[in-house]
């Protein structure tokens, strides 16, 4: 991993993530364009019962591997001078606050766009990850995932 | 030999280690099988993979004695 990078799973109840800390992280005078993601927790999707938090579940050690992979592959595809933020939450993340962090620094706009896009891609499908879903009337409940992708 | 699976997510109920006594040459076809008779046939079971710190595991790669693996449930990050 370069020091370019910067990838790590916190404990969101003691230490919130950050975006400000992202784009601190990725912005560079060499490059022109600063891309954050902050994937939230969601209360609700039309008819579905409101969550009112989640709980994040994480295997840290294969998620720190898997995602420096994914972040190779994304300077491969879109230039080797990107600068790379992924943080995610684990622990209990109240509806409305940020469970994942993405940022890219970059030379032009549109690889940032496409960096951070492949990187929450990717991250969806093959970062070992659970999430227990709380609602605000009725038992919690772990939510269906898909069969990791190696 | 002897293996170690860490549990995570919807397969960490009570515990969050299982060990399992398998024959030498194993594989992760015979620990699936092993966990699923454990498990009770955990309806996540047929959906999940095994994998090491390192990475997620082929059914017919060979275990060793003393290594420690983890299952993983379909995921749902982000």
């Amino acid at each position: 991993m370069t020091s370019a990078t910067f990838l790590n799973v916190r404990n969101a109840e003691t230490e919130p993530l950050d975006a400000s800390e992202a784009l601190a992280f990725v912005s560079d005078r060499a490059n022109g364009a600063a891309f954050v993601f902050c994937g939230q927790v969601r209360c609700s999707t039309g008819d579905e019962p409101r969550v009112s938090a989640i709980t994040y579940d994480i295997f840290t050690p294969l998620f720190i591997r898997v995602v420096g992979a994914i972040s190779r592959e994304a300077r491969l595809s879109l230039g080797l001078n990107l600068r790379i933020y992924v943080v995610h939450a684990s622990g209990r993340v109240e509806a409305g606050q940020n469970a994942v962090v993405i940022a890219v620094g970059a030379p032009h706009r549109r690889e940032a766009f496409d960096a951070c896009r492949y990187l929450i891609d990717e991250v969806k499908k093959r970062a070992p990850v659970w999430k227990l879903e709380h609602f605000e009337d009725g038992p919690e409940k772990w939510a269906d995932g898909e069969t990791i992708q190696p | 030999m002897l293996v170690r699976v860490h549990l995570y997510g919807p397969f960490r109920s009570t515990v969050a280690e299982r060990s399992f006594d398998l024959p030498d040459g194993a594989r992760v076809s015979d620990l699936r099988a092993a966990f699923a008779r454990v498990e009770m046939n955990h309806p996540l079971l047929a959906r999940s993979r095994f994998a090491t710190e390192e990475g997620v595991l082929q059914e017919n790669e060979r275990l060793a004695s003393g290594m420690i693996l983890a299952v993983i449930a379909p995921v749902s990050g982000g």
